[in-house]
């Protein structure tokens, strides 16, 4: 059932873009004449770059996501410290952490 | 409030968030642009802390900017973004690795992820700094509009003016990341800054010169108005405060070698040589929006679209620049090795 919800919102999203159509805002403005007089291979170009990094940034995040999820749990690990704000999200290592790359 | 007045408004408006986009994502890329001279892996760490914690709310501006001539200009949005397209597309996915950089730069465990990161980073600034300058060099030069839409080529953009644009904003951006590093940080780091910042100083003012040489000669309009005598008068002044600033600039970084107190001097220079180099630009194109031949007041939106936008605005400017005059207090002063910034 988990991507039941993101399929329905794809179909409805779907449904909603083609069931205007000629329109771009309904009975007021038609999709060719809001057209923007970009060239065709032009917007290929585009779409094929933004499927590329798209996949390059995200297939390196969930690169990463993964080698954190490969790391066990022991026994041996410290919590965060009581006297000092934990950060939450941030990009060098926090004073509040014990180890100071928690992906190693 | 007649329209023409809210349409003027609203012109100053964009201009300033365009111009507070320049400067203020100029250092923050320039960090980026200086990356392949900076040899050091915890000097470039430092660096990149050093604007950590400011990077994404100088991107603000930039929403601010194209937001607001998507709304209160909508001609100017439709024929500027067909004409610009592909630099635009270009930059902002550069702006996607630059910006995910920052993050991934500290979750790598090996030199090799580490360096394409900084790959990532550097690179990510180099055609995001690249992309802007051919669009201002492109808009500056002019649109081909027929009717109401864009008439050129997808290739238009890319012409020897747009080229020397995009390299003279690589220089001044990089002028403006060195003049921040110099401030921002001590002994080694703010040394190569220094250095580094002597010789972009050099270049962009050179690059000022000839732009600034060539612009009459774009566009008759521009002819008409720079040899015309109020403006000659009015900018009669501007080539003596660029001399005065780079004066002052050189003066601090090179001659005054022991003497840091006023670190800070350099970096406002050189957000005098932009303000300044932005107002020629601007008062060379005004009332246009799109040169040669679209006004701010022919690319306005209904009157009551503009109002209702303004109202919203008065409001937001200053939230934001209270929070981003915070953000910049709460990280005053010279970055520490191996503190949190963020």
């Amino acid at each position: 059932m988990g991507p039941s919800g993101l399929i329905a919102v794809t179909f409805g999203w779907i449904t909603t873009e083609a069931g205007r159509q000629p329109y771009t805002v309904y009975g007021l403005l038609t999709t060719a004449e809001s057209v923007a007089p970009i060239a065709a291979p032009a917007v290929a170009a585009s779409l094929i770059a933004f499927v590329v990094v798209y996949f390059t940034v995200f297939g390196a995040g969930i690169w990463y996501l993964l080698k954190l999820f490969r790391k066990p749990p022991t026994a041996a690990e410290q919590g965060p410290r009581s006297d000092q704000p934990v950060r939450t999200a941030g990009i060098t290592p926090g004073a509040a952490m014990a180890h100071p790359n928690p992906a190693e | 409030m007649s329209a023409e007045t809210i349409a003027s408004i609203w012109a100053v408006l964009i201009a300033t968030a365009v111009f507070l986009y320049v400067v203020m994502d100029g250092f923050d890329l320039g960090i980026g642009i200086l990356f392949p001279w900076i040899d050091d892996k915890d000097h470039r760490d430092l660096a990149v802390n050093s604007v950590a914690p400011v990077w994404d709310g100088n991107e603000t501006w930039l929403i601010l900017g194209g937001g607001g001539l998507f709304a209160v200009f909508p001609l100017a949005y439709a024929t500027i973004l067909p004409a610009l397209y592909m630099p635009l597309i270009l930059m902002l996915l550069a702006l996607v690795f630059r910006g995910v950089a920052f993050e991934m730069r500290f979750r790598v465990e090996s030199d090799r992820g580490l360096q394409a990161w900084d790959w990532a980073f550097s690179g990510g600034s180099y055609v995001a700094t690249i992309c802007q300058g051919l669009a201002l060099g492109a808009l500056v030069q002019g649109i081909k509009v027929e009717g109401r839409a864009y008439a050129g080529g997808w290739w238009d953009w890319l012409t020897p003016f747009s080229v020397l644009t995009a390299a003279a904003l690589v220089a001044g951006y990089g002028l403006l990341g060195a003049c921040w590093i110099y401030w921002k940080t001590e002994e080694h780091l703010q040394d190569e800054a220094r250095r580094l910042a002597i010789r972009l100083g050099i270049a962009t003012l050179g690059f000022i010169a000839a732009v600034s040489a060539i612009m009459p000669f774009l566009q008759p309009a521009f002819r008409a108005r720079w040899f015309s005598l109020p403006f000659m008068a009015a900018a009669a002044p501007v080539p003596i405060l660029i001399a005065v600033l780079a004066w002052q600039f050189f003066r601090n970084l090179a001659w005054e070698n022991h003497q840091r107190e006023r670190d800070w001097l350099p970096f406002l220079c050189a957000l005098g040589f932009f303000f300044l180099s932005y107002t020629g630009l601007a008062i060379s194109i005004w009332p246009m929006i799109v040169p040669p031949g679209i006004t701010i007041w022919q690319a306005a939106a209904p009157r009551d679209s503009q109002l209702f936008l303004l109202v919203g605005a008065v409001v937001l400017i200053p939230i934001i620049l209270a929070y981003t005059g915070y953000v910049y207090w709460l990280f005053r002063g010279k970055m520490k090795p191996g503190h949190s910034y963020h």
